[in-house]
């Protein structure tokens, strides 16, 4: 599948000093990816379900399924202000006590290419593969 | 004396959730109770409308009807507020509000439910206007302070209105006109192939 990446209205961002806020936190506590219902069915994922996100460098990422029309059949997508999982791992105890955000997740950029803009040096976050299985 | 109503525009809501979080910000509600929510309906698909949702402040409120203990009252501006100390938080009015609106904070172990609270229309409550007894218990009175409710001051987009009954219907009435159409003629879109 392809797989892009991009923002929430409630984060900034890594998302750090937004996930810290708990106003905001309360509003979106889990990493997810967007998939269509054609390919969630194909695959018997259900909306709310764990799942791998898995991408050609080996790399794997285990977020919450979010079925829905908003991104087309064969298109996956990730929000970007996550952090603090690492390929399932939450950690949660490394962080500096009192320092840890309200909501941790698996970074977006753990999945993504090592590609980037040789002009800007700016890392490819739009445009990548991935496949999707449950967990 | 104005009669105090809320309005949100569903043509216009981007579901941002600034309201909630004004909100939320103003008057300290804590992670779990939310006095105001957005509400999205067909998310994802065409036609996809969002609309942010509190307590309406009704004229015949049903809370008020079905409270045992009857700690609810309606101010001379129409805003519904009840005491927190006569509250058993039984939580009938949850089941009778047809908006959702009253929340529960957790009490005790069991999970038993707690006084309730729910969006005061920014008008504190029984204690003494703008007192550190009413903040703790209801948030901020921002309309002793001469204010309107944060969460529409907030609003990017102006689909929430709070203020003078009169008032919000007469910018409503407005937009409607200019638009031509609008949430008073659902079906046009589809009717008409107009974006409605
Ligand atoms: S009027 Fe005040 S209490 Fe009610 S939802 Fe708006 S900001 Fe919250
Ligand atoms: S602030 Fe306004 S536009 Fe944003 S979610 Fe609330 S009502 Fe909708």
């Amino acid at each position: 599948m392809i797989l892009t990446s991009g923002r929430l209205v409630e984060y900034e961002g890594g998302g750090d000093e937004t996930r810290s806020n708990p106003w905001l936190a309360e509003l979106q506590q889990d990493m997810f990816v967007e998939m269509n219902p054609f390919d969630a069915n194909g695959k018997n994922i259900r909306n709310g379900d764990m799942v791998w996100v898995k991408t050609p460098e080996g790399a794997q990422i285990k977020v919450m399924a979010q079925v829905t029309e908003r991104v087309a059949k064969g298109v996956a997508f990730l929000p970007f202000h996550f952090g603090g999982h690492l390929e399932g791992k939450d950690l949660r105890s490394k962080y500096p006590e009192g320092a840890d955000p309200y909501v941790l997740g698996e970074s977006a950029n753990t999945a993504f290419t090592y590609g980037y803009d040789s002009v800007t040096l700016m890392q490819e976050s739009k445009c990548s593969l991935c496949t999707i299985e449950r967990v | 004396m104005a009669r105090m109503k809320f309005l949100c525009d569903a043509e216009r809501c981007i579901e941002c959730n600034a309201c909630v979080t004004a909100c939320k910000n103003e008057h300290e509600v804590p992670w779990g109770v939310n006095r105001r929510r957005v509400v999205t309906i067909q998310d994802g698909k065409p036609g996809e409308r969002s609309i942010s949702v509190a307590c309406m402040h009704c004229s015949d409120a049903p809370c008020t009807a079905v409270c045992p203990v009857d700690c609810f009252y309606q101010t001379e501006q129409g805003v519904v507020l009840h005491s927190k100390d006569l509250c058993i938080g039984c939580g009938y009015c949850f089941y009778a509000c047809p908006f959702g609106a009253p929340q529960y904070p957790q009490a005790g172990n069991y999970g038993s439910r707690g006084k309730m609270d729910k969006c005061t229309f920014c008008a504190g409550g029984p204690e003494e206007d703008m007192s550190s007894l009413e903040f703790q218990k209801y948030g901020r009175n921002r309309l002793a302070e001469g204010k309107l409710p944060i969460c529409a001051e907030m609003c990017s987009t102006k689909a929430l209105l709070a203020g003078d009954g009169d008032q919000v219907a007469n910018i409503f009435r407005e937009r409607i006109v200019a638009r031509g159409f609008g949430s008073g003629a659902w079906g046009w879109g589809t009717a008409y192939s107009i974006k409605g």
